[in-house]
């Protein structure tokens, strides 16, 4: 199975979800996210990392990247894809949880940070 | 130099933790008065030549698509300034 890794400019564990794709029995395939060539994966991983330094909001500019237009596109058709940490909150920024984000009422991070001691 | 300021702060009934932890540090400071803080950002587009009511439609979609998320954030204010 051909399992997509897609490196953007600040990912740091793209090495790391190859070597587990690997283990795993998988093919990792190493997508630059420049490139809006998915080379026809079978699933696609968002590896975590600091994608532009975290600048504008978290995962903001990586979700215009191609790679990530594409695989947007491919999702809505039924493409796997797994987001780790920064990867995940770069399919947020790419709004496929869009309905389920407004959805909810009371947002699950704020509600963590009250329970949390003051800073 | 011409340029479009684009405003943004987080809504209004959501937990902004960095306001409340600068909130935090200004009471421990001294400062009793002051009850809460939020904190947006502004953001300034700038142009080499004068701005058109084109440009300003245009930072207005960029400002609610890609420069704000709208599930926690909202475009307060759009200027210009020449």
């Amino acid at each position: 199975m051909k399992i997509g890794v897609i490196t953007y400019p600040g990912t740091l564990d793209d090495r790391d979800a190859q070597r587990a794709i690997r283990l795993a029995g998988g093919t990792p395939v190493p997508l630059w996210h420049a490139d809006d060539d998915l080379k026809k994966v079978d699933a696609v991983v968002l590896p975590g990392g600091f994608s532009y330094g975290d600048y504008l909001r978290c995962g903001a500019i990586a979700a215009q990247a191609p790679a990530t237009k594409e695989v947007i596109k491919l999702a809505a058709q039924g493409l796997p894809v797994l987001g780790i940490c920064n990867g995940f909150q770069i399919l947020v920024e790419s709004h496929l949880f869009r309905s389920y984000a407004l959805k909810i009422t009371t947002p699950p991070g704020p509600a963590c940070l009250k329970k949390m001691k003051r800073f | 130099m011409p340029k479009i300021i684009v405003e943004i702060m987080p809504k209004q009934d959501l937990l902004d933790p960095q306001g409340k932890a600068v909130a935090n540090a200004l009471q421990r400071s001294g400062n009793k008065e002051i009850s809460a803080v939020r904190i947006g950002k502004r953001i300034e587009l700038h142009f080499d030549r004068p701005i058109t009511d084109q440009d300003m439609e245009n930072a207005s979609a960029q400002a609610s698509s890609f420069l704000s998320n709208d599930v926690i954030e909202d475009v307060v204010a759009i200027t210009k300034e020449d």
